[in-house]
């Protein structure tokens, strides 16, 4: 016979076992490597594409190195949260 | 210019994006999904008194805890992408008016562009709708250019700066190019 379902007191002791299994130190280094590679690529084309067609624009160049100090910054933000 | 060549004598007279306040349009779902995670915690605070059952699992959702930061970090990246990628798409996306024709480019996506150019002198009709309390104050709308011809085409941009400059801005170079019969 099975045994009746028993209550929790909380959700995190139902996800508390799953999360000691996790290696979260590796799954955000994956995470952060897959992204960094996403952002690489990106960055690149949306340059290539800025450069190309920006009709020799004075906005292409500042606008490229906005967006890559913007997410240097956000970068930073989420790696100050991993050595603290 | 990479997509076309100038003619002989043939000048740019103005270069055309959408107005400011139609990119902002385009940033404000970024924006918004940005600032859903700094309301996240006052919200999980306010779930855990409201549902002791939650225990202390929601409070943990602070933004000094570290994997919240590098979550955090993440999403903005992401959407700091999505949004770069929204001004590219605004800033690639032109219409160039020259003393000869009308060249307008439509920026699809990454590597999918389409030129579209038109002599000013097949324009048989320039219409602009300024539509909404927005668009009138701050001076956005659409402009349509038809143009004749056996394969007459009509080219729409919405959510033009200045559309009524514009149109008469074509209208002025329409008129250049044909000199007013001098009658004896």
């Amino acid at each position: 016979m099975d045994t009746p379902l028993q209550g929790v007191s909380s959700p995190m002791e139902v996800f508390a076992p799953l999360l000691r299994l996790v290696d979260v130190p590796g799954v955000v280094s994956i995470i952060a490597v897959l992204l960094f590679i996403v952002w690489v690529i990106y960055t690149l084309i949306a340059a290539y594409h800025l450069l190309r067609y920006g009709h020799r624009s004075a906005v292409a160049i500042p606008a490229i190195i906005t967006h890559v100090i913007v997410s240097v910054l956000l970068a930073l933000y989420a790696v100050s949260g991993i050595n603290t | 210019m990479e997509e076309f060549e100038l003619e002989p004598g043939e000048q740019v007279m103005r270069t055309v994006r959408k107005h400011w306040l139609v990119f902002l349009g385009m940033l404000l779902p970024y924006i918004f999904l940005a600032l859903i995670p700094l309301f996240l915690p006052g919200i999980f605070t306010w779930a855990t008194r409201a549902y002791p059952a939650f225990g202390d699992s929601l409070v943990a959702f602070n933004l000094m805890n570290p994997l919240v930061r590098v979550g955090l970090g993440v999403w903005w990246l992401i959407l700091w992408i999505g949004a770069f990628n929204a001004f590219t798409s605004y800033f690639l996306n032109v219409w160039i008016i020259t003393s000869q024709r009308i060249v307008h480019i439509q920026q699809f996506r990454f590597f999918e562009r389409r030129v579209s150019s038109f002599l000013l002198v097949r324009v048989q009709d320039v219409t602009t709708n300024i539509d909404g309390i927005l668009a009138d104050l701050f001076g956005f709308g659409c402009v349509q250019v038809e143009t004749a011809g056996t394969a007459s085409s009509k080219f729409v941009m919405d959510g033009v700066a200045d559309p009524v400059g514009m149109r008469d801005l074509i209208m002025r170079e329409i008129a250049l190019l044909h000199p007013p019969a001098s009658g004896v």
